[in-house]
């Protein structure tokens, strides 16, 4: 496995503004955890930005994964492109300890990648990027008519759909039967 | 040899310049391929997504344009009905300021749908099929959804059908008797009407009414 370890290396402690009874107690030096795509390339995320997923979060809190077991061990995300991924852990880093504001700026501005960040997200269960990115798919097709609105999401129409679902009656009947004619002929 | 030599230099000024136009030629394409290229669209397979973020997806939209996205198709309407939208009730008011109707969608009031207000003349007498639908929020809605086909009564069922809202509410007022009973009658036959409001309506009016309407709450306001 490649390690170019990536995201927040450069990244500085937790504030002390965020966490004000950390400011008495002695600084507790940041966690960090480890994350691959299907690219294999490691990301770095401290584990601050990681509260974002819940997912992940829940992965740390109920599987009590220490810094060392996770260095050893990066959380495997195989049905998610490297890019997106790292979209997903930026995004997190920018966002690690604050509020997340109405309006994301950050978000990644590649609509090609939308869909494909949908489906991470929606994934890694991060509820705020989710509802950025499910705004913008939703923005896509405001003001258009039903004919725009079916080329930009893909809509079939309902023809199509019953078109469709006769097709897959057809092939499921068809498997049906060879399975039973196939079963016949063992039992002889 | 002085003639080589000026052979040769006008054929390198030749194949300069043929060189320099190329080139030209080429920067103004990329130019106007730049200039004129559409950007490729983006496509996202919506029913491609989970279930949730599908869902997620719709409710970012205004309230308008989840009626709108209703009537694409029957898996988009399906898609609405799983919001959950639920509001309290729907209203419809027989006779308004203008003698039209309206349904009135109630969740903090986000949308009123007038029909037959469009040409500034009531629609409904000989048919059961508005002219016009005119939502309040956005009048170019109205064109982009034309469902001239649907009548006030199929508008009432889509709604009732996509909101999962049993709680019809209907108001008579002074106005409602400029609207032909029997066309209310039929709009509302088969339908359970939660409440009934009648306010100042003829006394004919309101015997008809509550004959028509079995209703569980009813409030009347002083009838002539």
């Amino acid at each position: 496995m490649s390690s170019t370890e990536q995201g927040t290396s450069s990244a500085a402690p937790a504030e002390p503004t965020t966490a004000p009874e950390s400011a008495a107690a002695p600084e507790v030096p940041e966690s960090f955890y480890y994350v691959h795509g299907k690219d294999k390339v490691v990301h770095k995320v401290s584990a601050g930005a990681l509260q974002h997923s819940a997912l992940i979060h829940g992965m740390i809190s109920n599987l009590g994964y220490t810094e060392e077991q996770a260095k050893a061990n990066p959380f495997p995300f195989e049905n998610i492109d490297g890019d997106i991924l790292q979209m997903v852990v930026d995004w997190c880093n920018q966002h690690k300890g604050k509020p997340t504001p109405p309006e994301d700026t950050n978000l990644p501005k590649q609509k090609e990648k939308l869909f494909d960040l949908v489906l991470a997200v929606n994934y890694l269960e991060i509820k705020e990027l989710l509802t950025y990115c499910c705004k913008q798919v939703a923005m896509m097709v405001k003001g258009k008519s039903p004919e725009e609105i079916r080329e930009i999401w893909m809509i079939p129409t309902d023809a199509e759909d019953e078109a469709a679902e006769k097709e897959a009656k057809k092939r499921a009947g068809k498997e049906a039967a060879g399975e039973t004619a196939a079963a016949a002929g063992d039992a002889k | 040899m002085t003639d080589l030599r000026e052979e040769l230099r006008k054929c390198l000024e030749t194949y300069m310049i043929c060189m320099f136009l190329e080139i030209l030629t080429m920067d103004i394409y990329k130019l106007l391929k730049k200039l004129f290229e559409t950007p490729p669209k983006v496509i996202i397979p919506i029913f491609e997504l989970p279930w949730l973020a599908r869902k997620h997806i719709i409710s970012k939209l205004p309230i308008e344009e989840i009626i709108h996205f209703s009537f694409i198709s029957e898996e988009c309407k399906d898609l609405v009905r799983d919001l959950n939208l639920k509001p309290d009730k729907i209203s419809i008011k027989i006779g308004s300021s203008d003698a039209t109707s309206s349904i009135e969608y109630y969740e903090d009031k986000l949308l009123m749908l007038r029909f037959g207000t469009r040409y500034k003349r009531f629609q409904f007498q000989k048919s059961l099929i508005p002219s016009s639908i005119l939502f309040d929020t956005d009048e170019q809605l109205a064109e982009r959804i034309d469902r001239s086909d649907m009548s006030l009564r199929d508008w009432i069922i889509h709604f009732m059908d996509i909101l999962k809202c049993e709680n019809l509410e209907v108001s008579f007022s002074p106005l409602s008797s400029l609207i032909n009973f029997e066309y209310t009658r039929k709009t509302f036959e088969g339908l359970a009407v939660d409440t009934l409001k009648i306010d100042n309506c003829s006394y004919e009016y309101y015997k008809l009414a509550i004959q028509e309407f079995q209703v569980i709450c009813f409030y009347a306001c002083s009838t002539s």
